[in-house]
């Protein structure tokens, strides 16, 4: 099954190409991570499989739905995307901004009621911000924020969580703690996940499926551990690297070691 | 912002809300009294409640035929101007967006004057027109500013050129008609001379179903500042309601032009003073700015009214002492 389908995306803008060519599905289920260089147009392709870009060729289908024809507000059910760097008024707390995820099951009329509140709770819980509830995000650091964002896109029941980068501007712990909140959201309650990363090794060991973009295209797509290669990095990123293997769980990094000339 | 902690005096922040709206209610209320019992004649308590028991004594007719109606009138503009300033900021992403400031009234205020010193027979379809003016600024200042997206910086620029454009449109119109400019003059600085019950029974609509559309628009306010981005991860069509709310803006600012004429400043020092002692959620910040509106703007036209008397002073140039200072402080604190 296919949570979304991807046939024949092109996409330019003021007459420059930004994405040719792209045949993709991301599976239901599973968490498939975006791949390729700045500028490949990562962002774009994640931008208009959540809907925030109409104007493409091509078409992309939600299940078997086009994407194009779902409402903004049904879509946002099905759903939940964090975008890069989200500002926030400053007295804003955690609740409040958890809270604000029920806003796609909302008419003008409707407020919060019992059952949303158990569900912003449970949110919170997921990631770890139910006791940083009373606390305002500005007084956060960037790793909490960070779960707290999480927490507002789950609080929106999706079936899809799509995240933008959502390591960077983190520490190696937070970053850490991020990926596996993504992976315990998905083992535990099979959400698909897709999200645009930079860090090849978070990709190699959380991600299920990966697509790797490169001048626009798709370069590679299937199992991180199959195309994530010495190979891949030097054609993709003009980088030579290293594998390592730990020998306890046989898992391997790789380590970009120089630039290529 | 940060003095709003989570508990203020020991209170929940919800309960802590409450009360500082019902302390500027009775804010609102003092203004009412004071505004009324204060001018060229003092009227003191016992006369003011003797005019509304049916009482028909000199004071009385003064009370209820003048201080009456320019009172809710200084407390509709305060109002509708306020609600104007709060939502425009939202929508705009920008603190100092003021219907004023960024050319907004212009619009209304080139409309009307067209019509007060051109077409004088046409006056009383002086608020359609003046809210087609200020819809027309509004939808430049977007034109002007779109460019992948609203940025804060460019609609300030944007709307300072909308409203020196249209500032030269006004002053052509005062030199071409330079006989019949002496209402106009007046108009432009913004007050409330010689207005009556007439003023406004042509507000009132305006101020009512502005207020109520913006209200239930609350959340969508709230899910705005988060930024475009998360609003339509929200499920928000953005520009429709980017649109529908500067179209509620611009009616309330034009409304309220149409009444007290050109009046600064009154968008921009009420929500942020409003922000600052409740917060940004809009679903208090909102009637915050509409109490404290209404009581700014009926004590600062008393002020005006009494601290030079006889003469009178338009409120507008009370506002503008306070208000410009007020601009420059939040420029330094926020851009």
């Amino acid at each position: 099954m296919n949570a979304i389908t991807v046939k024949n995306l092109r996409v330019t803008l003021n007459q420059e190409l930004i994405l040719n060519d792209i045949n993709t599905v991301f599976p239901s289920n599973k968490i498939t991570a975006i791949l390729g260089p700045n500028g490949c147009g990562k962002s774009t392709l994640l931008k208009i499989i959540s809907g925030f870009i109409h104007k493409y060729q091509g078409e992309v289908l939600l299940e078997e739905k086009s994407l194009a024809k779902i409402k903004a507000k049904q879509l946002a059910q099905k759903i939940a995307i964090l975008p890069q760097n989200p500002v926030v008024p400053e007295d804003l707390t955690v609740e409040e901004l958890v809270a604000y995820g029920r806003f796609p099951y909302k008419n003008i009329f409707q407020a919060n009621n019992k059952d949303d509140a158990a569900i912003t709770a449970w949110a919170m819980e997921q990631t770890s911000v139910y006791q940083l509830k009373k606390r305002q995000l500005i007084s956060l650091s960037g790793g909490e924020r960070q779960r707290a964002w999480i927490a507002m896109a789950l609080c929106q029941q999706p079936d899809i969580l799509m995240l933008d980068e959502p390591t960077t501007y983190l520490d190696v712990a937070h970053q850490l703690e991020v990926m596996q909140i993504v992976k315990k959201l998905n083992k535990d309650s099979g959400m698909t996940v897709i999200m645009v990363l930079h860090d090849i090794n978070h990709a190699r060991l959380y991600a299920d499926n990966v697509i790797v973009l490169h001048d626009h295209e798709i370069f590679a797509q299937g199992q991180p551990e199959e195309i994530l290669s010495v190979q891949l990095l030097e054609k993709v990123f003009n980088v030579e690297a290293i594998v390592y293997k730990n020998e306890q769980n046989s898992e391997e990094i790789i380590f970009p070691r120089a630039l290529l000339r | 912002m940060k003095q709003i902690q989570n508990k203020k005096c020991g209170m929940p922040i919800a309960l802590w809300r409450i009360l500082i709206l019902a302390v500027l209610t009775i804010l609102l209320v003092i203004s009412l009294l004071v505004s009324i019992s204060q001018g060229a004649v003092h009227i003191p308590i016992s006369d003011i409640i003797a005019a509304f028991s049916g009482n028909t004594g000199i004071n009385s007719q003064i009370l209820l035929n003048i201080r009456l109606p320019r009172a809710l009138l200084t407390i509709l503009v305060g109002m509708n101007l306020a609600v104007a300033g709060a939502i425009l900021q939202a929508v705009m992403k920008n603190p100092l967006a003021d219907p004023h400031i960024i050319g907004i009234s212009s619009g209304a205020g080139i409309a009307g004057i067209f019509i007060m010193i051109v077409v004088p027979q046409y006056s009383f379809l002086i608020t359609p027109v003046a809210f087609v003016g200020a819809m027309a600024a509004a939808i430049s200042i977007y034109i002007l500013a779109w460019k992948n997206g609203i940025k804060p910086l460019r609609i300030i620029l944007a709307g300072v050129a909308v409203a020196s454009f249209i500032g030269a449109g006004i002053s052509a119109l005062l030199i071409l008609y330079s006989d019949r400019v002496h209402g106009a003059l007046m108009w432009m600085v913004g007050g409330f001379a010689a207005r009556s019950w007439v003023h406004v029974h042509l507000i009132l609509p305006y101020t009512i179903i502005g207020i109520i559309l913006a209200m239930l628009f609350t959340r969508h306010l709230n899910v705005l500042q988060l930024g475009d981005e998360i609003a339509k991860g929200l499920g928000m069509n953005v520009e429709r309601i980017r649109i529908f709310l500067t179209a509620i803006a611009a009616l309330l600012a034009a409304s309220s032009v149409a009444v007290a004429g050109l009046l600064g400043f009154v968008g921009l020092i009420i929500p942020h003073t409003a922000r600052l002692i409740i917060g940004s959620d809009y679903r208090f910040l909102l009637p915050a700015s509409v109490l404290l509106g209404g009581a700014v703007v009926a004590l600062s036209d008393t002020v005006a009214r009494c601290a030079f008397a006889p003469l009178e002073l338009p409120v507008g140039i009370f506002m503008a002492i306070l208000g410009a200072p007020f601009f420059l402080f939040l420029l330094r604190r926020q851009l």
